[in-house]
């Protein structure tokens, strides 16, 4: 960290926004001053407490049903958080093994997983999740699931180029001339070569896939309610913004500053970790 | 009645011949949420359709602005006998190519309704006719399977759109949907779908023309750029104005808005075949958990109205005298525990979005209040078209929000859907349906109103569903048109003037 | 080479092809429009005729032969809704989404390059933080958001711009810049390391050695180098942009085939569903398809695998 930090002010800041938006969401039943679902009709609309109206019972105000924005936005965190970081692990295990498998065996296999790799990229994305929601029904599982499916294509893109070239390099031919087995050797000595990459990927996936949350919840086709996250708590808002622009304006910063601060410690990382892959990114 | 009407046209007519002429003029443009999918009447696709090819053609019968069935392209109409009704058509009237409209036309249009080969969409409207005949060329029968007292409404601006033979040959049945030819005020002139709809009057119009030349429908589907538009002078007028926008628009001194009590009935739909909800009590327990009123005041800021059962205010024999449950969480509690779940249940609840109204906001309020009572619920949103398959299937979640929209105006036909014992609404009642076959074989309007008291006792009592209110419709207008929503939700421009 | 382009181009129509099948596929699941097309009058045996009507009821298998067979012949059905065929209505809303999605990416590359450049030119002093900080903020900010805002500020409060639709230039303008702002972050940080690589080089530092001017040497040399990768990450994005002007199309109806499409979707019209992913995907694939031979062209080093 002190190294990225040293590097560049903007990493610095980028680390100090993630680390205090992870220790809300880490935090959330502390941190929470309401049950962020619970309703009540009486208070609906309140504004944040510097306005005139406001109470800090409710410190950013209160929603369309009464429920404490601040609550809400810090248990969305933890939400927003946890399954955009699911969704891009699992779309990064996919991509990876299967960048891994093209790049390392090559020939028919390489092209069959690079055409469905063309075939997602050319595939709608809202259909996709249309279909999987109606296949699995709303939830929080199967949106993990739909942003997933839409993340892995970038991996198995830059593993297969990466392994392509990791295979010819003398130290993998060299441990493959002694009879090493192929999953030992991608295990063992393709891919600790390519992790760094992975992890910068990862790092702005995860920004992307916070981003790909608010929109899918501005379609109708996010998490299923009254659970908080920042994407539902943002379309949701979208109906007051002239009446209540809190209840929108506090998810939006939230996304546009932690999706910035994730931004900006990707950017760290992959100098820090591999310059040459700028390009590819 | 009808001669005076007839005379009137005759007035309007010979005023129009003269020197101070109401000749249509000027442009209004209008931002809507929705467009229709097509100008053929019989392919429509919900009530954002009907509600707007009605302004090129014109039906049997019509409603004036209070909702009220007059007479339109049918002179008078009277059932002749249990089966049959018949229509004296209007002398005189023609299309807007210049084709003559006559008992022909009636008479193929309502075929053409009723083949299978054209694929009618509304055919569920229709298929209580048997045939449709002939008596002169001025006088048709329209002859049902069973007694029909709906029929005059239904042949109306709902279902009863006439067509030209002659046109609707000729440009085949793609042709029709982009390129109709109906009686009424106005012409279609151009239409770039997503884009812009343009009508023209029609001059020879039989009611008289219209007082707009030009009318442009952009669609707006953004609730924020719709209004946006009103606020900027892009449009005219707008509908619909999301609930929490009117406060501050009626602020615009350059603004109009109207509201109007839509008749569409909000509803929770409770799957009375599974325990525990063939309990009564329970039924009657979520009743009490709901404090509707307080939805009304913060969701829909007071435009809406509290209903005590699936009976519209409007709608004919709504009666006052029958109380809405009272939000009473104490009272739902006891229920429960009387009913044998002192410690609450365990139940889903579906809803869905991208329907015609909001329904994901009243169902997560709903939610909230049930939770309130020790109902644990699991939440389901669904797209309004995946939801769709599960009510027709009958598997939903044992409780789920609904809305039927009562466009005949007669509380028969929206307690029958919602009573039919399936197709996602369980509740069915022996005595309900005798009650109800009675009503509608009574001819006088005043006696069936009377007759309905009983039957919202009845449902109130027996409480099948989570009774909920009917929510105004807005529309935001300029100050320099004149224009009165419908009760009806029907668009209709015929009306619509310029200030000044 | 010649064999490596054949083989591109055969799996470009396989491709295509697969994107046809799974989309198929998918729309069936999501369930048949029965129940949205038909009133809420529809008795259960009027809903079954509408199925049968339609072949919804048939197997599988066989509504996909169906839809083959004729899919073939260019012929992707009527549409439910509309009434009209379906693949005529999805072209006429092609010119649309083509004015948004080249307006965008000209946007963003205009404002871009210059960005980059600058970026590229102060390395590590203030200009650069200011360039970068304004391609971060462009990555994340959620476009939609930044529309609905667009239109509050430019078409409300301040009246300078219209809120919707499409006519003249200045109804491009807000749906465009939503479209491209994502576009833009990503285009200025890959022209900032473009010019800094090249920068690098030994002729360029020779040119500057030369005493030529800073901005000569960045002009001729950094920027056309910079290009290269610039065209092929357009290329790379345009399948995201086409996804993304679904939702700005929607915000501002702009009434182009993503806005078409959607409708479709979540009307259930399949045989429009059918022709806006088949062109959308053949458009994807193609464009695809030519920045990779382009690369090959303009790289001969790459590998043809």
């Amino acid at each position: 960290m002190r190294a990225l930090a040293g590097k560049s002010p903007l990493v610095t800041v980028g680390a100090v926004i993630v680390g205090l938006v992870c220790v809300a969401a880490l935090g959330a039943p502390l941190l929470a001053t309401s049950d962020p679902i619970d309703q009540d009709l009486t208070v609906v609309l309140k504004p944040p407490f510097w306005w005139d109206e406001g109470s800090l019972r409710h410190p950013l105000g209160t929603d369309h049903l009464g429920r404490d924005v601040y609550s809400r936005l810090v248990y969305g965190a933890q939400i927003s958080l946890t399954i955009s970081v699911l969704a891009a692990l699992l779309g990064a295990m996919v991509g990876v093994v299967a960048g891994l498998v093209a790049g390392y065996l090559g020939g028919r296999v390489d092209a069959i997983i690079m055409r469905v790799v063309d075939l997602n990229l050319a595939f709608p994305l809202i259909l996709l999740a249309l279909a999987v929601v109606a296949i699995l029904g709303p939830s929080l599982r199967n949106l993990v699931i739909v942003m997933s499916i839409t993340t892995w294509m970038i991996y198995a893109r830059v593993l297969r180029g990466l392994s392509l070239a990791l295979r010819e390099r003398e130290f993998v031919q060299a441990v493959r001339a002694l009879g090493a087995h192929d999953i030992r050797i991608v295990a063992r000595h393709v891919l600790p070569n390519v992790l760094p990459p992975i992890l910068v990927i990862w790092t702005l996936e995860v920004a992307r896939v916070i981003l790909m949350e608010s929109a899918l919840s501005f379609l109708g086709l996010g998490v299923p309610p009254p659970t908080p996250t920042w994407g539902r708590m943002l379309a949701e808002g979208r109906d007051y913004l002239t009446v209540a622009g809190w209840i929108a304006v506090f998810p939006g910063l939230a996304i546009l500053v932690t999706v910035l601060g994730i931004n900006l410690l990707g950017d760290g990382l992959r100098d820090l970790l591999d310059p040459r892959l700028r390009r590819q990114t | 009645m009808i001669r005076v009407v007839a005379l009137s046209v005759a007035v309007v007519v010979a005023v129009a011949a003269g020197p101070v002429a109401a000749k249509p003029q000027g442009e209004v443009k209008i931002g809507l949420a929705a467009e229709p999918n097509t100008f053929d009447p019989h392919l429509t696709v919900g009530r954002n359709s009907q509600i707007f090819i009605v302004n090129v053609f014109d039906g049997l019968t019509a409603r004036d602005a209070q909702g009220n069935l007059v007479p339109a392209l049918a002179e008078s109409w009277k059932r002749v006998n249990p089966t049959t009704w018949q229509f004296a058509l209007r002398k005189g009237v023609k299309f807007h190519n210049g084709d003559d409209f006559n008992a022909e036309c009636v008479k193929f249009t309502l075929d053409r309704g009723i083949n299978p080969e054209t694929k009618a969409t509304i055919i569920s409207e229709l298929s209580t006719i048997a045939r449709t005949e002939i008596v002169d060329p001025y006088t048709v029968n329209v002859v049902t399977k069973a007694p029909d007292f709906l029929l005059p409404v239904r042949l109306g601006e709902l279902f009863g759109l006439m067509l030209s033979p002659k046109h609707t040959n000729a440009v085949g049945k793609e042709g029709i949907a982009t390129k109709p030819n109906g009686t009424g005020p106005f012409k279609l002139v151009s239409w770039a779908k997503n884009e812009r709809l343009v009508l023209e009057a029609n001059e020879q119009y039989w009611r008289g023309a219209p007082k707009v030349k030009t009318i442009v429908v952009r669609p707006i589907l953004e609730d924020a750029a719709r209004i946006a538009a009103l606020q900027a002078g892009e449009v005219d007028m707008i509908a619909p104005i999301p609930h929490v926008r009117i406060e501050e628009l009626k602020r615009n001194a350059k603004l109009a808005i109207k509201t109007i009590p839509a008749p569409r009935i909000f509803h929770v739909t409770i799957d009375v075949r599974k325990p525990p909800f063939d309990n009564v009590k329970v039924r009657q327990a979520l009743n009490h958990a709901v404090d509707v009123n307080a939805i009304l005041r913060s969701l829909y800021f007071g435009h809406g109205t509290r209903l005590a059962t699936v009976v519209d205010k409007n709608a004919l024999g709504y009666d006052a005298g029958v109380p809405p449950y009272a939000y009473d969480p104490n009272r739902a509690k006891a229920l429960l525990a009387e009913a044998g779940f002192p410690n609450g249940l365990d139940v889903e609840f579906d809803s869905f979005t991208g329907s015609i109204a909001d329904h994901a906001k009243p169902a997560e309020a709903i939610v909230g209040y049930l939770q309130k009572v020790g109902l644990r619920v699991k939440q389901n949103v669904f797209e309004f078209s995946a939801f769709g398959p599960r009510r027709v299937s009958n598997t939903t979640a044992p409780l789920f929000i609904y809305s039927i929209g009562n466009s005949y105006l007669e509380p028969s036909w929206v307690i029958r859907w919602l009573t039919q014992g399936g197709l996602g609404m369980h509740y069915k009642n022996p005595k309900l349906d005798e009650m109800l076959t009675r009503i509608e074989a009574t001819d006088d309007r005043a006696r069936r109103a009377q007759l309905y008291g009983d039957v919202q006792r009845l449902i109130k009592d027996e409480a099948p569903f989570i009774f909920l209110f009917q929510a105004d419709a807005a529309f935001g207008m300029s100050t320099r048109i004149d224009y009165a929503p419908r009760p009806d939700e029907t668009q209709w421009l015929y009306p619509l003037g310029i200030k000044g | 080479m010649r064999r490596y382009i054949a083989t591109r181009i055969v799996t470009a129509v396989l491709v295509v092809f697969a994107v046809s099948v799974v989309s198929f596929l998918l729309t069936f699941l999501t369930g048949d429009p029965a129940e949205i097309m038909l009133p809420p009058g529809a008795t259960a045996v009027q809903i079954a005729q509408f199925r049968a009507e339609w072949g919804f009821d048939d197997p599988l298998t066989v509504q996909y032969w169906r839809f083959l067979r004729r899919a073939v012949q260019g012929d992707f059905g009527v549409s439910l809704r509309h009434g009209q065929s379906s693949l005529p209505l999805i072209a006429a809303r092609l010119p649309a989404t083509l004015q948004l999605t080249v307006t965008a990416m000209l946007l963003a590359i205009v404002l871009a390059v210059p960005l980059g450049v600058v970026a590229a030119t102060h390395r590590g002093r203030a200009m650069d933080l200011v360039a970068m900080g304004v391609a971060l903020l462009g990555q994340s900010v959620p476009n939609f958001w930044l529309a609905i805002m667009m239109i509050l500020l430019f078409a409300v409060s301040w009246g300078v711009l219209p809120t919707s639709g499409r006519g003249e230039w200045t109804h491009v303008v807000m749906p465009a810049t939503a479209i491209a702002i994502n576009l833009m972050a990503l285009l200025t940080r890959l022209v900032r390391t473009a010019v800094i690589e090249v920068l690098s080089e030994d002729y360029v530092r020779t040119a500057r050695g030369k005493g030529l001017r800073e901005l000569l040497v960045v002009m001729r040399h950094a920027v056309p180098n910079a290009l290269i990768p610039l065209v092929t990450v357009v290329g790379l994005q345009f399948g995201y942009i086409l996804g993304g002007a679904v939702v700005i199309e929607t915000i501002f109806t702009w009434p182009g085939v993503g806005l078409f499409t959607i409708q479709a979707i979540l009307n259930r019209d399949y045989p429009v569903v059918q022709a806006s992913v088949f062109i959308l995907a053949t458009a994807v694939v193609l464009i695809n398809l030519v920045v990779d031979l382009l690369y090959v062209w303009l790289d001969p080093r790459i590998r043809l695998a």
